[in-house]
């Protein structure tokens, strides 16, 4: 269901999508619809989270014990579950987010020299 | 925010928690959505849609969700399963005990459960079985009755008039009947022609007469050919057709469907063949299944002696039918009533009562009952013994859990250094409990196959066992989707029952962890300890139950064995003919008689020759209302004592002696005066205190006042079965007899010299080959057979009793040897301070006795309390006899005694040097 809208938007890897939540749910408890809504103005609409793929991921998130879950209610007086990181969690992300920049670092200086000889 | 979401939730648990309120979270999500988009400016179908769009596939996305959980719950089964089976492995011997009890356990109980559910609790194998409804007219009566529960052919008709009341959708009347069937050669040109009866054979087979709408009402169709309907059902003897069931279709043609229009002869009328009914259906009475269905009106060729198609004065019908949707039973009762009223005002005109009578018998009501499982004597018989045995083995089952668990806590023991390892390790606590409950899985499921063959072995051998040949063809010991579904409802209920105490405490036992620190000793072990005493205590008082109920049938049976029944069983055969089904007329069958009686006799050994229309033993009896000369009977009383048609020396073959007057003669015949011999229960009745020679009454209502004088007395003697009193009895000569339908021989023997079965057999053959001889047995075997019930309960009682009390005393044995080797550094001390082996022997064996006494204690009340269950299944004692209990107390005491003497024993040879050297 990755129809192109009016930018040009990019799906999210494979895994991914677990560091982005872990790293939306630093700032605070937050319920479903807002972390996703946070993810895509974060990036400034760049990156396409099929909002659905959304609940499996959380779900594998409680199952690791990284984050976990509270019912309350939200603003407009309706259940919901809010999430929210747990120690363990914090730790992942820390281990997450370090490695990430190491990758990206390390493919960014791969595909630049590569991009300058192509052109 | 509200609840805690819970890092100490388990797994599982919380998997349930967080997948709760799914669909709500993705509601509300879209929501929204939709929310933003509006805000956006878009229309709401726009906004909605695009949320849609936004979200992906709602439904693929919950089942992602949820496989996220199940994946892993799966996994873990699967590894826990494989584990549990490794450590089984590894252990075989103990995997193979623990098996083979809950095996034995789950087969018996399965057992039984399948024997239960096909004679308690199955339905009829008709459509929606559960709106048939039985319906009865207790009550005053005045006339002949045949059978229980039933009416009037007449009374028939006039109910099924009345169902314009639209409570009944349908209503039919049908009656069990014996049959000779006699089926030609298939090759054989004119079927049914006299002269073919060389070429073909006779059989008793079992009809089932039914009205017309009988197979509609039921709703049971047809596996070849078409049902009887109403059309077949409207001239007495117009209707020479039959519907086979498809269990004689099977077993007598083969499933031949060439059976269709072929001709079959039944008590020499002949009939034709239009159907084979629906395969599993044989009747509406389970321990009756029927070969044949035949029209209602063809009566007079099923019943050559009787009709009483048309008669009010003869009940013979059962009445069945099918409750109109959403009719309850009172509301057919009700409406059927207001006819029954009506039709019971013609009923009486007949019937000869007093006028308090005639208000009594107008004011009778219907009653109407469930019918889904048809009617059954069998059932009525058979269904407290089952529930007795049912009880028998659930409590079998119960020791044999508590013999497991008690194994595999002996076993967790040994374990537990390794659990608290695993634990240091970072295992969870609940993981470990899984893994033992897996454990205990793996060994119910094995417990269950070894069950389900158990089970399958023993039906089949109670059902071999049954002397009731019609009764057990209904009987199947295949296993089907019910008793399969039972049997893993029980290894469910063990695995709760033996897993669970040792699962739970690999869990609680939080000081687990410092089992690692103590080397040799095993910390935890005295707790467990009184866990496993307390466990056999319970199994020592379960044990006594089933032993004081095994003592109580025991003996109860005893009793009925010693009984003197008033007559001589021992070298006694008798046997069968259907003279009036074969075609006899009463002056053949008179004859047959006389003949017959003279060539036995003359049979080397052979010392009287008897014969009886109602046959002795066979739960059978004939009653008939008499008025006595010069007796004013009191209101309500009961002038229907038993009757017989007996032949010459009758009493002499049976051996019930004469005490007054005279035995019937030859020629007390049709042309000589009317003549009866009494028992002493009718004489004393009717004439207490009198000489009873002499005096008169009449037996039926064309006989004039007094037409029938006494000439004898007889001592009183059972006839129907063992248990029951013995009745007010007459007896008239079987030479004065209006009609005789069929007759049971008796032939006395000299002693020692063996029933001579085979040359009574030529005897009757040569006189007339085609003449069924039936049911031809000793009268020791069919007294016998008359105690089946109480021979099986008494049996399963002594085995379980025997069984449960086997299981607890390895039990004791388990728990006491545990018990010496945790104290053999203690015994040991004490030896080295001078104890005597006698005293360590004693020390060992007191605390046997103190568990097997607190196991006894509990049970005796516990005995008491159930036994009172069963004082109507007694015979001779009350279920509180205190000799049977203490007789089971004794038993009980000496097994466990000797379990317990061998631990003892090890405990007098410790060394003191090598045991206070053992860490």
């Amino acid at each position: 269901m990755s129809t192109k809208q009016e930018k040009e938007r990019i799906e999210l890897l494979q895994g991914t999508l677990d560091m982005l939540i872990l790293r939306t749910l630093r700032i605070g408890p937050s319920h479903g619809h807002a972390i996703a809504k946070a993810i895509e103005q974060g990036s400034d609409d760049v990156l396409l989270v099929e909002q659905g793929s959304l609940y499996p991921a959380l779900h594998r998130l409680i199952k690791r014990g990284w984050i976990t879950f509270e019912d309350g209610t939200s603003e407009n007086n309706r259940r919901a579950k809010f999430y929210r990181l747990t120690p363990l969690g914090r730790k992942q992300l820390d281990i997450e987010t370090g490695r990430w920049d190491k990758m990206s670092a390390a493919i960014a200086r791969i595909l630049r020299p590569a991009r300058e000889t192509g052109r | 925010m509200t609840r805690d979401g819970g890092d100490r939730d388990r797994r599982g648990g919380r998997g349930q928690r967080a997948l709760d309120g799914l669909d709500e979270d993705i509601r509300d999500h879209l929501e929204r959505v939709t929310q933003d988009n509006i805000d956006r400016g878009m229309t709401p179908e726009e906004a909605r849609r695009q949320a849609l769009l936004a979200f992906g596939n709602v439904t693929l996305v919950k089942e992602d969700t949820r496989a996220v959980w199940i994946r892993i719950w799966l996994e873990q089964l699967r590894q826990d399963i494989r584990y549990a089976w490794r450590t089984l492995r590894r252990s075989p011997g103990f995997a193979a005990i623990v098996i083979l009890t809950l095996g034995l356990g789950i087969g018996a109980n399965t057992a039984i459960f399948s024997l239960m559910d096909q004679v308690m609790l199955r339905a009829l194998p008709v459509d929606r079985p559960e709106e048939l409804a039985l319906i009865d007219a207790p009550g005053i009566y005045q006339g002949r009755t045949t059978g229980t529960q039933v009416m009037s052919v007449p009374m028939f008709r006039g109910l099924s008039a009345a169902k314009e009341a639209d409570v009944l959708s349908g209503v039919f009347a049908r009656f069990d009947v014996r049959a000779t069937i006699g089926v030609g050669n298939s090759g054989a040109g004119s079927p049914g022609s006299p002269g073919s009866s060389a070429a073909s054979s006779t059989e008793r087979g079992f009809a089932e007469l039914v009205s017309g709408n009988y197979f509609r009402t039921l709703g049971v169709g047809t596996a070849l050919g078409r049902t009887l309907g109403p059309e077949d059902d409207r001239v007495p003897g117009a209707h020479p057709v039959v519907v086979l069931s498809h269990a004689y279709w099977q077993r007598r043609f083969g499933g031949d469907a060439g059976v269709l229009g072929r001709d079959i002869r039944i008590n020499g009328h002949v009939m034709t063949i239009v159907g084979v009914a629906q395969p599993g259906f044989n009747g509406v009475d389970l321990g009756a299944p029927v070969d044949l269905f035949v029209p209602l009106m063809m009566k007079p060729a099923l019943t050559p002696t009787w009709n009483d198609l048309d008669s009010w004065r003869s009940r013979w019908v059962t009445v069945m039918g099918r409750l109109a949707p959403g009719v309850s039973h009172d509301r057919v009762a009700a409406a059927l009533n207001v006819r029954y009223r009506q039709l019971l005002h013609e009923d009486v005109q007949t019937a000869r009562v007093t006028g308090s009578e005639r208000d009594q018998f107008l004011r009778k009501n219907l009653q109407v009952m469930a019918g889904g499982r048809g009617k059954s004597a069998f059932r009525d018989q058979f269904a407290t013994p089952l529930i007795v045995v049912m009880a028998m083995v659930g409590l079998v089952l119960i020791v044999a859990c508590a013999n497991v668990a008690n194994l595999m806590l002996a076993r967790s023991a040994a374990r537990q250094k390794d659990v608290a390892l695993r634990l240091a390790l970072g295992a969870s606590r609940w993981r470990i409990v899984r893994q033992r409950l897996a454990e205990s899985v793996v060994l119910a499921a094995g417990g269950t196959v070894v069950g389900l063959l158990i089970a399958s072995w023993t039906t089949r051998l109670l059902i071999q066992m049954l002397p009731f040949e019609r009764a057990a063809r209904a009987l199947s010991s295949e296993l089907d989707i019910r008793v399969v579904g039972f049997a893993l409802a029980a290894a469910a209920a063990t695995v709760l029952l033996f897993g669970l105490a040792p699962a739970l405490q690999a869990r609680s036992a939080a000081a687990l962890t410092t089992a690692l620190k103590e080397t040799g000793r095993v910390a935890g072990g005295g707790s467990q300890a009184g866990f496993r005493k307390a466990l056999v205590i319970a199994q020592v008082a379960l044990s006594m139950l089933l032993l004081a109920g095994a003592g109580l049938f025991a003996r109860s049976l005893h009793n009925l064995r010693g009984l003197d029944p008033g007559f001589v069983p021992d070298n006694l055969l008798h046997f069968s003919l259907d003279s009036s089904r074969s075609g006899y007329t009463r002056e053949r069958s008179i004859a047959l008689a006389k003949t017959l009686q003279e060539q036995l006799r003359m049979l080397p050994g052979v010392t009287s020759v008897s014969m009886a229309v109602v046959p002795a033993m066979t739960d059978r009896q004939s009653l008939q209302t008499v008025r006595v000369q010069g007796y004013e009977p009191a209101e309500g009383e009961d002038m229907s004592p038993a009757i017989n048609l007996v032949g010459p020396d009758y009493f002499e073959a049976l051996g019930v002696p004469l005490v007054m007057g005279r035995a019937f003669a030859p020629g007390d015949d049709e042309r000589a005066p009317l003549v009866a011999i009494v028992n002493q229960s009718m004489a004393k009745h009717f004439w207490p205190g009198k000489h009873p020679i002499g005096r008169r009454f009449s037996a039926n209502s064309r006989q004039p006042e007094g037409a029938v004088e006494v000439v004898g007395v007889v001592r009183d003697a059972k006839f129907a079965n063992l248990r029951g009193d013995i009745p007010r009895f007459f007896y008239i000569p079987l030479l004065q007899a209006q009609t005789i339908d069929a007759m049971t021989f008796y032939v006395r023997t000299r002693p020692g010299i063996g029933d001579p079965f085979a040359a009574v057999r030529q005897t009757v053959q040569r006189l007339d080959p085609g003449l069924p001889v039936l049911d031809m047995k000793s009268m020791e075997q069919q007294v016998s057979d008359t105690l089946f019930p109480e021979r099986l309960v008494a049996l399963l009682a002594v085995f379980f009793g025997v069984l449960a009390t086997v299981l607890a005393a390895i039990g004791l044995y388990g728990v006491m040897s545990y018990t010496v080797s945790r104290r053999t550094r203690e015994i040991g001390l004490r030896m080295a301070l001078g104890a005597a082996r006698a005293s360590v022997l004693w020390m060992v064996l007191r605390e046997v006795v103190t568990l097997t006494t607190a196991g006894i204690l509990l049970g005796v009340p516990a005995a008491l309390a159930v036994s009172r269950l069963i004082e109507s299944q007694l015979f001779g004692l009350s279920s509180t006899d205190p000799l049977t209990l203490a007789f089971a107390a004794i038993v009980l005491t000496l097994i466990a005694l000797s379990a317990g003497y061998l631990p003892a024993w090890r405990a007098t040879r410790i060394d003191p040097m090598i045991a206070l050297r053992t860490e």
